[in-house]
């Protein structure tokens, strides 16, 4: 589990989950937990053997923080939910921890 | 002055049609304006609808001050070789002990992942600003998560 902290209190909490095949098990709990879903959608998505499936996705918002699950990532056996504060949220617009700026390639002037 | 002179030489029934246009343009205005304020209306009470959630997730509050301790810090002695007389050289590796009751958070190493302690980071220095991995011990793991390589993630197939 991944969390972010900003200015010393955590603002981001996000847990990987098995993927596809157990997505309809964490949507459930999160339902359970959070109520019907803000916004629900799904998208296809194919695992390694070829065969298709649709990959939930799913928020829930809140004047506190948001919650968004993924069926998948970028690989059909994992996905994600992610719990952020607006905090966290406004923090998140503006900077990218996980993605540090990276150098600009500084070669000689044509 | 030549708008009123125009004005003035239309003919009655065209004024009429006009007039008629107008009316019928400022009541299209009229209505738009009125869906534009139910949607306005609509946005400020679907706003004020929104709740507030339980924000903890398995136990962890989140809005509020970090509180996790850091992982126990550990050093190992890892053969790396033999010199020349045959004799093991080892090398002492920096990582993080899990396994323990409680949850711990492991800061990112210096390449960014979360496999190695940092080496510019002293131990029990208060996060600021900064992702850290939370580790779950295994009484209190979730159902559902298994352990991996990188922590509590991965679910029971």
């Amino acid at each position: 589990m991944r969390g972010l902290v900003v200015d010393e209190n955590l603002e981001r909490l996000t847990v990987l989950t098995g993927g596809l095949e157990r997505q309809e098990y964490w949507l459930a709990q999160l339902t359970e937990k959070y109520g019907e879903p803000t916004h629900l959608d799904s998208e296809k998505k194919e695992n390694r053997l070829g065969a298709v499936f649709n990959s939930y996705v799913v928020s829930w918002r809140f004047s506190n923080l948001g919650v968004d699950f993924q069926g998948s990532l970028d690989s059909t056996e994992m996905g994600s939910i992610d719990v952020v504060t607006n905090k966290g949220i406004d923090f998140l617009s503006g900077t990218r921890l996980d993605h540090p700026p990276q150098k600009q390639n500084q070669g000689p002037k044509l | 002055m030549t708008c009123l002179n125009c004005r003035s030489k239309l003919p009655v029934s065209l004024m009429v049609v006009f007039a008629a246009v107008f009316a019928q343009l400022g009541g299209t205005a009229q209505s738009k304006q009125a869906r534009a304020s139910t949607v306005s209306d609509g946005s400020q009470a679907s706003a004020l609808k929104l709740k507030e959630a339980d924000a903890s997730v398995y136990g962890i509050h989140l809005g509020e001050k970090f509180s996790i301790p850091e992982c126990t810090r550990k050093e190992q002695r890892i053969m790396s070789g033999v010199n020349q007389n045959l004799q093991p050289q080892y090398t002492v590796m920096k990582s993080y002990a899990t396994g323990g009751s409680d949850f711990c958070f492991k800061w990112r190493d210096d390449n960014g992942y979360f496999l190695d302690v940092p080496t510019q980071i002293p131990a029990n220095t208060p996060v600021e600003t900064d992702i850290v991995e939370i580790y779950f011990p295994t009484e209190k793991a979730p159902n559902m998560l298994m352990v991996s390589c990188a922590g509590w993630s991965w679910m029971k197939t």
